[in-house]
Order: C-alpha cells, then sequence, then structure tokens
C-alpha cells in the first residue's frame, strides 16, 4: 500500500512538470510582449522594465526563475490590480469557489447515488425510465442555461430567492443547482450502470446463493463496488465543477476565483489568468492524486497489478 | 487492391448481409428515442442550412424602427428581435450553423488524432503503448478549459484557434477507447492472416484494425460532438469564443440574459435549441452504443 502511494506520488512530477512547462512556452511563445502599449515606449524606458521584469535575461534562466518563484507558491503581482498580488486574489476568491463546487458535489453525490441505484435495480421499468431521461436531460441542459431560466423563474417571476451576490444560504440555492445538476446526471448514470454490472458478477451469485439476507448482500457486496466507478469520476468530476464555476459565478455574481479568472482573460490580465491557471491546475492534479490512493486503498486488484 | 474493386466487395459483402451492421441498425430503428432523435436533428440542421436563405432578414443588420418586438407571426418576426432590432429567427439560425460547424469539424481533428493514435498504440503494444497511454493520463489531469482560456487571451480570439484548440483537447477519450478495442482486434485471426500473407504494421491498422473500429468510433462521435458544442457554447458564453457580428448559440444566450427581464425570448429560445440538440445527440449516441453491444443480444 505504502509503494503504491509514493508510486503515485511520483506520478504527479511528470505532470506538473508538464503543467509548468507547457504554460511557461506558451505565454512565451505568444506574440507581442507584455510591455506592448498602446503608444511606442523610448527604447531606455523599456530595456529598464524589461530589466526589471528580467525579460532581457535568455529564456532559460527564465524558465529557472518561474520555477523557482512556483516552488514558492509566489504567482506575482495582477497586471490589472497594480497593488495587488495575485496570491492575495486567489485567497479571496478560492473560498468562495470552493463553497459553491464543493456543496455543488455533494448534492451530486448525496442525490445521484441513490438514483442511480434505484434505477439499477428496478432496471427497464418505469423509475429506471424516469431517472435516465432525467439524467440525460441533465445533461444537456448547460448550467448556463439552467442559471438564467432559474433567476427567471425564481427571482424576476417569483421572488423567492435573490438572484445574485453573495449574503445568506439563499444566494448558494440557484448556483449549487446550476453547476450541481450535470454531476448529478452523470453521477446517476455512472452508478447505475456499475449497479447492474456488479449485480450480474458472480461473486454476488456467491453471496446470494449462501444464504445471506438480500440487505447484507447489497451493502456488503454490491455497494462497496459499484460505488467505485463514482470515486474514480471524482477526479475530472472535481476539475469540471471547478470549470463551471467560472459560468455560474459569472451567471450569478459571485465574487469568486471563477469569476476573477474570466474579468483577468476579457482584460488580458496575463499574470492573474497564467496565476489562476497554475493554480487551479496544481489543485486539480493533487486532487487527482488523492483520488488516486483512495481508489487503491478501496479495491486492493489496483494496487497490487 | 484497387479502389473499385474494394468498393465492389464492399457492395457485395453489404448485399450478403454484413449481419453485425445489419442486426446494430435494426436494433437502433427500433428505438423510438434514438430515431426521434436523428429526425429532429435532422430537421434542425436543414434548417440551418436552408434557413438563412429563405429568411427575409439577415442576421447582424438593426432595425430601431422595430427593437424587442415579442415572437409573433404577424409582424414577420417569429422569433422576435433583440435591443437593436435583429431579427432572432435569423440570429438563431446563423448561430446554429457557427455550433454545428464547429462541432462537426472539431470532432473530425479529435476524431482523426484519437484513431490514429489509439490504433497505433494498441496496435504496437509494449513500451510504445505504455509511454503514449501515460502521456494520455497526463493529459488527462490538466485543466483543459483554464488552458484553452489561456491560450485564447494569449493569442487573440478567433474561430480557427477555438477549432485547433477544442479538437487538441477532445481527442483523449477517443483515444483510449479506440486503444482499448485495438486490443482486442489484434488477437483475432484475420489479423495473423493479414500478418501470414505479408502485410506491414502500416497496412493492416490502415485496413484492418481501423475499418474494424467503425462501431466503437461512430458511437463516440456523436458523444462527442454535444460535448464540442457544449464546449463552444462555454467559451462564447464567456465572451471568448465567437465574436461578433459572427454568433453561435452560447454567444446568443450570452447576450439573451442580459435582457432578460425585458425580453425572455432572448434567452429561451437559443437555450432551447442548444439544450434539444445536445439532448438529440445524446440520445443518439446512447442509442448506438446500446444496438452495437454485444452483452444484450
Amino acid at each position: 500500500m505504502l509503494a503504491f502511494t509514493l508510486k503515485r506520488l511520483a506520478g504527479v512530477v511528470p505532470t506538473l512538470f508538464i503543467l509548468l512547462t507547457a504554460t511557461f512556452l506558451l505565454v512565451h511563445l505568444a506574440p507581442g510582449s507584455p510591455l506592448d502599449g498602446d503608444r511606442p515606449m523610448p527604447a531606455e524606458i523599456r530595456a529598464n522594465l524589461e530589466a526589471k521584469y528580467h525579460l532581457n535575461e535568455p529564456l532559460i534562466q527564465q524558465y529557472g526563475r518561474y520555477l523557482l518563484n512556483i516552488a514558492q507558491l509566489d504567482f506575482g503581482a495582477s497586471y490589472q490590480y497594480k497593488d495587488t498580488s495575485v496570491n492575495d486574489l486567489i485567497a479571496t476568491g478560492f473560498p468562495v469557489s470552493l463553497a459553491v463546487g464543493g456543496f455543488s458535489l455533494l448534492f451530486a453525490l448525496v442525490i445521484g447515488i441513490p438514483l442511480g441505484i434505484i434505477a439499477a435495480v428496478r432496471q427497464n421499468k418505469i423509475a429506471d425510465y424516469l431517472a435516465m431521461g432525467g439524467s440525460l436531460a441533465g445533461i444537456s441542459v448547460p448550467n448556463f442555461v439552467l442559471g438564467p431560466l432559474m433567476i427567471l423563474a425564481f427571482a424576476v417571476y417569483n421572488d423567492w430567492l435573490p438572484a445574485g451576490g453573495l449574503g445568506g444560504w439563499q444566494n448558494y440555492v440557484m448556483p449549487v443547482l446550476a453547476l450541481g445538476t450535470m454531476y448529478l446526471a452523470y453521477v446517476t448514470r455512472l452508478m447505475r450502470a456499475s449497479t447492474i454490472e456488479v449485480l450480474r458478477s458472480p461473486f454476488i451469485r456467491t453471496a446470494r446463493a449462501k444464504g445471506l439476507s438480500e440487505m447484507r448482500v447489497f451493502v456488503v457486496h454490491v455497494l462497496p463496488a459499484a460505488l467505485l466507478p463514482v470515486v474514480s469520476f471524482l477526479g475530472p468530476g472535481a476539475a469540471a465543477v471547478l470549470t463551471g464555476s467560472v459560468v455560474v459565478e459569472q451567471i450569478f455574481g459571485i465574487p469568486g476565483l471563477g469569476r476573477f479568472f474570466v474579468t483577468a482573460a476579457l482584460n488580458r490580465d496575463y499574470t492573474l489568468v497564467l496565476g489562476i491557471t497554475l493554480f487551479y491546475g496544481i489543485i486539480i492534479i493533487l486532487f487527482n492524486l488523492v483520488v488516486d490512493v483512495l481508489y487503491g486503498w478501496l479495491d486492493p486488484r489496483v494496487a497490487y497489478r | 487492391m484497387t479502389a473499385a474493386v474494394w468498393r465492389k466487395q464492399r457492395a457485395l459483402r453489404a448485399a450478403s448481409g454484413n449481419s453485425l451492421g445489419r442486426d446494430a441498425w435494426r436494433r437502433l430503428a427500433a428505438n423510438k428515442a434514438a430515431m426521434g432523435s436523428l429526425a429532429v436533428l435532422g430537421a434542425i440542421t436543414l434548417a440551418v442550412i436552408i434557413g438563412p436563405w429563405l429568411s427575409p432578414y439577415d442576421y447582424f443588420s438593426q432595425d430601431y424602427d422595430a427593437i424587442w418586438q415579442a415572437p409573433s407571426l404577424a409582424n414577420g418576426h417569429w422569433f422576435g428581435t433583440d435591443q437593436v432590432g435583429r431579427d432572432l429567427l435569423a440570429r438563431t439560425l446563423a448561430g446554429g450553423r457557427i455550433s454545428l460547424m464547429v462541432g462537426i469539424v472539431t470532432t473530425l481533428v479529435s476524431l482523426v488524432i484519437g484513431v490514429s493514435y489509439g490504433a497505433v498504440a494498441g496496435f504496437v503494444g509494449g513500451k510504445t503503448d505504455a509511454l503514449m497511454m501515460r502521456a494520455v493520463d497526463i493529459l488527462y489531469s490538466l485543466p483543459f478549459m483554464f488552458f484553452v482560456i489561456l491560450l485564447v487571451v494569449f493569442f487573440g480570439r478567433n474561430l480557427f484557434l477555438l477549432f485547433a484548440a477544442i479538437g487538441a483537447v477532445s481527442w483523449l477519450d477517443m483515444a483510449r477507447i479506440v486503444r482499448g478495442q485495438t486490443l482486442a482486434i489484434k488477437s483475432q485471426p484475420y489479423i495473423e492472416a493479414a500478418r501470414m500473407a505479408g502485410a506491414g504494421t502500416t497496412r493492416i491498422i490502415a485496413r484492418h484494425v481501423v475499418p474494424n473500429l467503425a462501431g466503437i468510433v461512430v458511437v463516440y462521435v456523436t458523444l462527442t460532438i454535444p460535448q464540442v458544442i457544449l464546449f463552444e457554447s462555454f467559451l462564447s458564453y464567456l465572451g471568448l469564443g465567437v465574436q461578433p457580428p459572427a454568433t453561435s448559440w452560447g454567444a446568443l444566450i450570452n447576450d439573451g440574459t442580459g435582457e432578460m427581464s425585458i425580453a425572455p425570448w432572448l434567452v429561451l429560445i437559443p437555450s432551447v435549441f442548444l439544450a434539444v440538440t445536445l439532448f438529440c445527440f445524446n440520445f443518439i449516441g446512447d442509442g448506438l452504443r446500446d444496438a452495437l453491444d454485444p452483452k444484450d443480444r
């Protein structure tokens, strides 16, 4: 088990390396320089600025400096908000995004897992068709469609929920529903498919043949095996939730990191876009690592392969 | 073998009953949801292609005498108009052209990359396979949406970049699935026979492996198209995708969201088109997967 964990930990290194190198190269291959403005700049001033930002150094030296800064978790200063560092913006925005994303994922799991089980147990019956049709609809309605529609229904035509901003728990209801519905649909489908497959496997027949109660067969044998695909979905799922929260924060005017990201992208705030991409990249890679190790823990077949 | 002979043989085979394909087709035809989706999708595609030629309005002309018209048959604006009097029907159709085109072209890009990558990895096997799949795993764990946005920010916004960027990130699933299938095909007797007959690796992959991947590839193409359309709409919704005057369903939804409380149809109509299209693709993909799944036979 320890060997497996260490191996996975070592596997993260090339991924991180590629993330850092790809972003560095991308930024440096892009046409134009961050110093290009509306007006041409006197050569001396330009040289001074280049020296200040180390743009006059050879590329490899800049790359070293870049790796060093990130190793110290220093993402530099925002290009747009001159006196704020990217770190400050991440510290303000990320907890908000984390809350919205975390609740959405929780919502998807808490409802999706039982729903998938019901659909699997009642396969090809009315409950199954309803759950499957509903989840297909959930996958097909993107959050930027669901969000505005909900605002229209619950905030404009009826005054039930606040349309945006951040205050009490009511502010979280619509964003979490808008963001979580698609993952709810995915989790339901995954859970249904894996439960059906597990129910058909020989070890379940064995368990039944031993004379175990149906309840015990389900809780002890079916459930743990059927949950595995959902666990492995958590990695890409979390990445998708962080991505989706970019849109949802935009729709509902939530001051999270995703909103900063879009504003930065539209204003070409290079350092902020780069910083948030790196930050989210690192978070997702680490989260995938945790999920991987958890998976190996739950399913020993993976670890001993 | 010349192309003509090959075509003739294929026609013969089809006539004598390519049982797998025909069987799958029959099962798909029995799936009412999938056939209904196919019909709806066909109608939308047709409307998007020929609609703009038939419409008396174009998608960019402003008409300040007819702003914020609600949808009605009487005034000629069936889907209404927006805040500068542009006809929403014309805009929805024009946006649909872009959305569907991005979906199809980009899926083709990912299809070519994914199939050749997966087939080579699976067929060659060994260290090459391990290395190639490790690369896919690494790419898989990167936050792609952020990468594409980074790309758009640093290289400027244009449609071609959008195709390339989305295509470059959406081939991973295809590569994995094709590789798995290739592994299964590799051990089939007809591959051995081809090798005995003196065919080289390239020829075997192109002539014997890839054609036999068709079934699974068709399923994943149908499921990739809606993902790509969604991806493009997402970027356009954020204002980072298609740039005005061009438009897409995502961009229209974005425009409409701002006017939502005054003119709800501006967000409702493009939303319905986008959701129905995605729904149909997903239904067809699911239906195809069931039809081709040998487990249920």
